[in-house]
């Protein structure tokens, strides 16, 4: 349904290139609810932007494909997105102020792709509008707020209502809740697996807090200096993670029956993207590491029903 | 409801600096050195009397016998009903005549010129910013950053000497045309042609900055996630450009412009003087040098008054233009 093949991207900085995607391929489909986590800065953001052909300069896609129902979309012409994008897939923001433009009514800024591009007439539109916010919970009156009169957790739920318009297939939420306190983190991500239910969409889901994974994702995978070191079924990954780096963000995890001394922190720091990495990214900071970790690159194998790349297995 | 409120607060807010920047006017003139009363009468020679001294001072509302109190509910009244008294410099002309031949080329000249300026300007940052990765995005920068640098005391030199003298497209000083006495659109076209020259350089003289500015405003703003989610929803380029990207950077513009505006009554002093164009900008250089007190007093309450009324304008344009500032 919606697939990226092969993905290479990244920003071009200083006449050296950041390589933040590393041939990234991976499949969402049917009710998915597709986790991505990793370490900040290991190219989340980046891999989303470039799937979606959002990419903007200094960033690049270098090579890959990204297939939504058989179309690349990176192959596109203009006239030709405009009508796949939002219609077929669409994306949540990191929820804060600047999700939404703060001179727009909310109405005319969830209206304008509806009327603009895909032929509403305007009380029609509204009338959409109306119904996609009730659906997250959110009144008619508000229709005429502006963002500042909404609360930080009303913004997010504004911003899923305008993901919802169109029932694209596919939604892709950056760190969603990141930004909002817990409490309203807790009834979004509540709000946004019951809409799941009732829409029938699937998710790409990227966080780099890898505990709201285990709880909501069908499937997850692990991201690490641009690359997926290990993607499977996200029940399976939790109970036996393969990775040491899997392993290490699980224990990392606090959970209230562990000591607080026994927290495992991941020692060591993530290599610098724009360089080429030799052998296996991970293994300076990997305590299982041996001499092939250093001069060949461990590939994504079928281990154990998952996906892995580690010479361990 | 709360628009009132702001309506209000913003009135209110501009009567007491006014009463304040009146009362400025007033003390400041005051404890300047030096006697008008003297200074006047010493053109007509170096023997004068005491009484002529006195005299002097009573007709220019300086005598010592007023209090200072009086003075001041004597001046207020006065500027209120646009008494400014008698210019020493242009004695006895009255301040009132000499502002009402200097004001209008003044507003019209420097006025249109500062307009023009910011629209130009903040069409092409918006450009410039929205396409800053391709030739013409980097060709307007370059252009603006040049323009930044020109001496514009040079500038207008240079266009007088060019086009005023050596290929004579312009004339070469005054207003409107002194040669003969033109009536209703001959006279409009004369001064216009007589504007070209000093707008085309206090044009150029601001324009880099506006289109800096205006850059630098699109730049932060297109790095929003509104304007990600926009391009996402598939939207057209013109219409991220202007409804999502520019009609948030204008914003801290608008503070920028109402400020150019409000001085634009002080005139453009090297650019009057170049053009020897009849503004105001020149009367207050030559006022200031002659000590003449009402005259400067006068400008400066009308460079008061503008400012504060430019903000006042201002302040209601950003309310309408930012939901954010009506609450
Ligand atoms: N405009 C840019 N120019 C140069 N490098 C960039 C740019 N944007 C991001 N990068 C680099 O690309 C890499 C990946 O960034 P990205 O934003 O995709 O990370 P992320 O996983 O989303 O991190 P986070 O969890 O903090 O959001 C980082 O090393 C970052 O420094
Ligand atoms: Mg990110």
């Amino acid at each position: 349904m919606f697939e990226v093949l092969e993905l290479n991207a990244g920003y071009e900085f200083r006449n050296r290139f950041v390589h933040a995607v590393r041939n990234v391929s991976f499949k969402v489909e049917q009710d998915d609810f597709f986790g991505i986590a990793g370490e900040s800065g290991c190219g989340k953001t980046t891999l989303m932007l470039a799937s979606l052909g959002l990419l903007k300069k200094p960033g690049k896609v270098i090579s890959g494909r990204v297939l939504v129902e058989g179309l690349n979309l990176l192959a596109l012409s203009n006239d030709e997105l405009k009508k796949v994008r939002w219609k077929k897939v669409s994306l949540v923001t990191q929820s804060s102020m600047n999700s939404l433009n703060p001179v727009m009514k909310v109405k005319d800024q969830m209206a304008d792709v509806l009327i603009r591009n895909h032929g509403f007439s305007k009380s029609d539109a509204y009338e959409l509008v109306k119904e996609k916010l009730k659906l997250v919970g959110i009144t008619p009156d508000r229709m005429e707020s502006y963002p500042h009169q909404l609360s930080g957790g009303m913004r997010q739920r504004v911003v899923i209502a305008m993901a919802l318009l169109l029932s694209p297939r596919v939604i892709f939420m950056d760190e969603p809740t990141t930004a909002l306190d817990v409490v309203v983190q807790r009834s979004i991500l509540q709000q946004i697996e019951e809409l799941k239910k009732k829409e029938h969409f699937s998710i790409v889901f990227i966080t780099h807090d890898i505990s709201l994974l285990f709880e909501l994702a069908t499937k997850i995978a692990i991201m690490y200096a641009g690359e997926f070191v290990e993607v499977g079924e996200a029940t399976l990954v939790y109970s036996r993670p393969l990775h040491p780096y899997t392993k290490g963000l699980i224990e990392a995890l606090p959970s209230i029956s562990k000591d607080l001394e026994k927290y495992k922190s991941i020692p060591g720091r993530p290599p610098d993207l724009t360089l080429k990495i030799e052998g296996c990214p991970f293994r300076e900071r990997c305590s299982f590491a041996f001499e092939r970790c250093r001069v060949e690159k461990p590939e994504l194998r079928f281990v154990n029903g998952r996906w892995v790349a580690c010479h361990l297995y | 409801m709360k628009v009132l409120k702001y309506v209000v607060n913003r009135l209110f807010f501009f009567a007491i600096t006014l009463f304040f920047a009146l009362t400025l006017n007033f003390v400041i003139p005051r404890f300047m050195p030096g006697d008008p009363a003297e200074r006047i009468l010493m053109r007509f020679g170096p023997n004068i009397d005491e009484q002529a001294i006195e005299a002097m001072r009573i007709a220019l509302g300086l005598d010592k016998e007023k209090g200072l109190l009086r003075q001041y509910f004597e001046y207020l009244k006065n500027t209120f009903s646009g008494n400014f008294g008698i210019s020493y410099l242009h004695y006895p002309v009255p301040v009132k005549q000499v502002l009402a031949s200097s004001l209008p080329w003044t507003l019209g000249l420097v006025g249109t010129s500062t307009v023009i300026s910011f629209i130009l300007g903040t069409l092409l940052g918006v450009y410039a910013g929205w396409h800053r990765d391709r030739r013409a995005g980097s060709g307007i920068l370059i252009f603006s950053l040049c323009l930044r640098s020109i001496a514009y005391f040079w500038l207008a030199m240079l266009f007088l000497y060019v086009f005023g003298y050596r290929l004579g497209w312009f004339p070469l000083s005054n207003a409107y045309s002194t040669k003969e006495t033109l009536h209703g659109f001959r006279f409009v076209l004369s001064v216009i042609y007589h504007a070209v020259l000093p707008s085309m350089t206090l044009i150029v003289a601001s324009l880099g900055n506006w289109i800096l500015t205006m850059r630098n405003n699109m730049i932060s703003v297109l790095a929003e996630d509104y304007i990600t989610l926009a391009e996402a929803k598939g939207l057209g380029e013109g219409y991220i450009m202007l409804h999502y990207a520019a009609r948030n950077a204008i914003l801290p513009s608008i503070t920028a412009f109402g400020i150019s505006l409000g001085f634009v009554v002080s005139g453009a002093l090297l650019t009057e003087i170049v053009y020897s164009y009849p503004g105001v900008g020149y009367q207050l250089y030559r006022a200031v040098l002659s000590q003449d007190f009402p005259l400067i007093q006068a400008i400066f309450f009308f460079v008061s008054l503008s400012v504060l009324l430019a903000n006042l304008i201002m302040d209601f344009l950003y309310a309408f233009l930012d939901p954010r500032v009506r609450g």
